[in-house]
């Protein structure tokens, strides 16, 4: 592992630290503790009972410290309002955003370089301009608006879809093939909700780059030498491909975020499904774990792109201060 | 009593257990015939905290625990808690009373099985006692068991209930506020890690229905349990289908995906009335909604609070506000103007009291007596400085409330005081409600059958009187209505306590609510209990004619 790497790693256990104690903080310094959530029809004297029994009536500091040392145990703490590990919440949790999020993922990278790739080869044509102006209106639409237009059209109006859920209510009925289709048919909605964005995100980054690199010397010196378009365009696209890979890794969090309101519309109980809930009812333990996978995730992502990059350019291991804007001649010279 | 909140129900607990060891006529295969069979869907806005009867307090935990579990016996239609004439034999097939009324020896059904096949016995009524009454537990009904000294065991299917004292209310307390857990199952774990259990999330009860599966964040599924005693279920099985929201709950209704909705909103009723396929039925739900004075100042408890410690201020109020024209408008046909601390249908004579009327004029009348007069032209009263302004604490979680309080606004405005609506996070309303900190709030209560819960929400002593009301007058009546063995004196307490409190002034008495719930019409239904539109949720069928495809699967097992 590079200095730079290893530098990384340790900025992830810090940030990964902070924000878990941020969250833990602002959610005790909000009005109310998950005894005062169970509302109006519990008396208080039962409220006092529970506060004492979980330990909400004792100083912040006592809790934070309580908190902190069962997490670096491993021990991510209870959930009031599910009455079960937090452990078992992320457990039935995690799956669920994955399903959403890994298909949203690939398909927003495969569409979103292809469709970017396709444009930055023909920057400045009329379909160029169609599609960028295309893409830039789905860019900016918020997530949770598609989401809801979406379940409106095709659930509410058409009935073509499910409207909620990851499976239908008498999912465990069903045979082996009509089980496949109805997981397929709960996906569509909620992945077409963040892979569009997503792919609209993708493609403009990508052709960009791939415009800018179309114009480079190295371009210019193949299609004189006279190699064919298509493979001098393939080798421009991988060119382009750096700052993109560095946009993937800076994308996953926003992914993490995004999902959270696609979750509560489509009713898909993940972890941003699971972080709504334990908010409202005060649920520090969930609310913390959440983070911290959360924001363990969004550094991983950080230091995974981080590892792409060197990968992806050699100079960035040989020698950590060069980049893709240095000339040869400075890259021979800080090598030797 | 509990407020009125989506997700909690007050003096209710239920039951839970560990393993399910299926009953084997489950895994038969049967399908729907004659008047069995059939699945119903019910959309829920809230995923269940627990299946433990005692630690649940969630509106969301009841039905499915009230389906699984059973009390000893259990309160008819008429809710009638006089003694046990209005109970009918569950667990327990019969009981008996000591000759000095201190004890009731229930004794067990022969036939009553837990889920996993071992008989139901008097050491389970014991067990239950004790969780219920543990300090190891945060138990919402304990409250409502302070009478109960113990339970005994006499022999394998005999319990023995020991009262503190005789009172009306004994029975109702014996078997109401407990739902009999399995001693079998939990007896082995300490009592603070009941509620880790597995038991709490895979319940054995011994109801007509068993528990199936809980997917966490999507559904919890009962289905018939074909060994049971009394008869097994009409519907083959119960689905829960967990939504978010409320929102998302009404999609999945109007979408098809459900049969069943509770929550019915006003805004709702329009689109339940263009879809063919659901109904309206009636549910005279326990609830009502007022607006609560502080009879503290919020900012020194040791204080009266300078506005409505006055009888006079509270009084005016009152009649400045034309309830049924309120109630028309925010609630239409879902609601009747409130009479008292308690729904009408638990008032035993609503006529023997009389309402403070509508009467603006009267009211300014009594302002002005009481020194609040607008002297500087701004349509404001003030007296010695003080201006007759105030804060009205309401949830943002109920839009019904929030809209009350809008109203509420413009007629307290006509007679020149100034209300200011404060709409709160639930979190940051309950909290300030519970400590006092505030002028006036939005309160709503959701009872129990009987009146008892009155003594815990409006006496000087109760736990839920937050606006801190003390009038000995009323503690003495309430008293008298609660330990009063004939049925006419009992009413005629209650009579006087109701035009006690009505006088006072305490609250504004706003809404006895309806609670309309939509169904799918394929379902032929009893009447809806009160208390609990469940209750009865095991002699709910299919008609045959309109049969579905769900309806049709039988009791196969799902291939999990």
């Amino acid at each position: 592992m590079s200095s730079r790497l290893l530098a990384r790693t340790w900025q992830c256990a810090l940030v990964i630290l902070s924000a878990a104690t941020l969250a833990f903080l602002c959610l005790h310094l909000a009005p109310g503790d998950p005894a005062s959530a169970l509302g109006e029809s519990v008396p208080p004297e039962v409220k006092a009972r529970m506060r004492a029994l979980y330990g909400f009536d004792e100083p912040l500091g006592t809790q934070y410290l309580r908190w902190l040392g069962a997490l670096l145990r491993g021990d991510l703490g209870w959930s009031i309002q599910q009455q079960r590990p937090v452990s078992a919440v992320l457990r039935d949790a995690l799956p669920n955003t994955l399903m959403l999020i890994v298909p949203a993922f690939v398909l927003s990278v495969l569409g979103g370089l292809w469709i970017g790739a396709w444009q930055g080869a023909r920057a400045g044509s009329r379909r160029d301009r169609v599609t960028s102006t295309l893409l830039l209106v789905i860019y900016s639409i918020p997530e949770f608006w598609l989401a809801m237009a979406l379940l409106l059209v095709f659930a509410r109006t058409w009935h073509l879809l499910p409207a909620t859920g990851v499976t239908s209510e008498l999912y465990a009925y069903l045979s082996p093939g009509e089980r496949l289709l109805d997981r397929l048919r709960h996906l569509v909605l909620p992945v077409a909700s963040v892979a569009s964005i997503g792919i609209a995100t993708f493609a403009r980054y990508q052709r960009a780059s791939m415009q800018e690199t179309v114009g480079l010397p190295f371009v210019r010196t193949a299609e004189a030498s006279g190699l064919g378009r298509r493979r001098v365009l393939r080798n421009a696209w991988r060119a382009s491909l750096l700052p993109v890979i560095t946009l993937g890794g800076i994308l996953l969090p926003s992914y993490l975020a995004g999902v959270v309101f696609v979750e509560q519309i489509f009713n898909w109980p993940g972890l941003g499904y699971a972080l709504l809930r334990a908010i409202s009812a005060r649920d520090y333990a969930v609310v913390a774990a959440c983070v911290v996978l959360g924001s363990t995730l969004t550094a991983l992502g950080a230091w995974l792109a981080e590892w792409l990059r060197e990968r992806a350019d050699p100079r960035l291991r040989v020698a950590p201060g060069l980049s893709a804007g240095h000339t040869a001649a400075q890259v021979a010279e800080r090598i030797a | 009593m509990l407020p009125v909140r989506f997700s909690r129900r007050p003096l209710f607990l239920l039951a839970s257990l560990a393993m399910l060891v299926g009953c084997g006529d489950a895994d038969r295969g049967g399908v729907a015939a004659g008047e069995t069979g059939g699945t119903l869907i019910i959309a829920m806005p809230a995923e269940p905290t627990t299946l433990l009867p005692p630690v649940s307090d969630a509106n969301q935990d009841a039905a499915v625990i009230n389906a699984i579990f059973d009390r000893l016996a259990e309160i008819g239609p008429t809710l009638e808690t006089f003694g046990d004439r209005g109970f009918r034999p569950r667990l327990a097939s019969s009981w008996a009373w000591a000759n000095d009324s201190l004890s009731i020896a229930f004794t067990i059904d022969s036939l009553a099985r837990w889920h996993d096949g071992q008989p139901v016995e008097a050491a389970d009524v014991r067990y239950t006692f004790r969780v219920y009454t543990s300090d190891s537990l945060a138990v919402n009904n304990r409250a409502m068991l302070g009478n109960i000294d113990s339970v005994s065991v006499r022999d394998a299917r005999t319990a023995v209930f020991w009262f503190k004292r005789r009172t009306p209310q004994q029975f109702q307390e014996a078997t109401y506020f407990m739902y009999i857990l399995p001693s079998h199952l939990l007896a082995s774990i300490p009592m603070k890690d009941l509620p880790a259990s597995p038991f709490a999330r895979k319940p054995v009860g011994s109801g007509r229905f068993r528990f199936a599966n809980w997917e966490a964040g999507q559904r919890v599924e009962i289905v018939a349990d074909t060994a049971n005693p009394r008869g097994r279920a009409m519907l083959d099985r119960v689905i829960w289908s967990i939504a978010a929201d409320f929102g998302a709950a009404t999609v999945k209704l109007f979408a098809g995906e459900a049969d069943f909705f509770e929550y019915i909103r006003p805004g709702d009723l329009g689109q339940i009335a263009r879809t063919p396929s659901l109904r309206l039925v009636d549910n005279r739900a326990l609830q009502y909604l007022f607006l609560g004075f502080n009879f503290r100042d919020p900012r020194n408890p040791s204080q009266p609070h300078p506005l409505f410690a006055d009888a006079a201020v509270r009084r005016a109020l009152h009649m400045a506000v034309d309830r049924a024209g309120i109630v028309r408008n925010v609630f239409d046909s879902l609601g009747a103007v409130a009479l008292g601390p308690a729904p009408r249908a638990l008032i035993p004579d609503t006529t023997a009291f009389t309402q403070l009327p509508h009467d603006p004029a009267h009211a300014r009348a009594l302002l002005d007596s009481a020194g609040w007069r607008d002297s500087d032209g701004d349509g404001i009263r003030e007296r010695e400085g003080r201006r007759l302004s105030f804060e009205m604490l309401v949830p943002s979680s109920s839009a019904g409330r929030r809209s009350l309080t809008v109203l509420l606004q413009e007629q307290f405005r006509a007679v020149g005081a100034e209300a200011k609506p404060l709409v709160l996070e639930v979190n940051t309303f309950s909290t300030r409600s519970d400590t006092g900190q505030f002028d006036t709030y939005m309160g709503g209560w959701s009872v129990v059958p009987g009146l008892g819960g009155t003594r815990q929400t409006w006496t000087s002593k109760g736990s839920g009187n937050v606006g801190r009301y003390r009038n000995p007058a009323f503690d003495a009546l309430v008293d008298s209505a609660l330990t009063s063995f004939a049925p006419a004196a009992s009413h005629r307490y209650w009579a006087r306590a109701f035009q006690q409190i009505v006088d006072d002034a305490p609250a504004i008495w706003l809404v006895d609510q309806r609670a309309p719930v939509a169904l799918h019409k394929r379902f032929i239904v009893p009447p809806l209990r009160p208390d609990g539109w469940y209750a009865d949720l095991a002699d709910w069928r299919v008609d045959p004619a309109q049969r579905i495809d769900r309806d049709r699967i039988g009791l196969a097992a799902a291939s999990r």
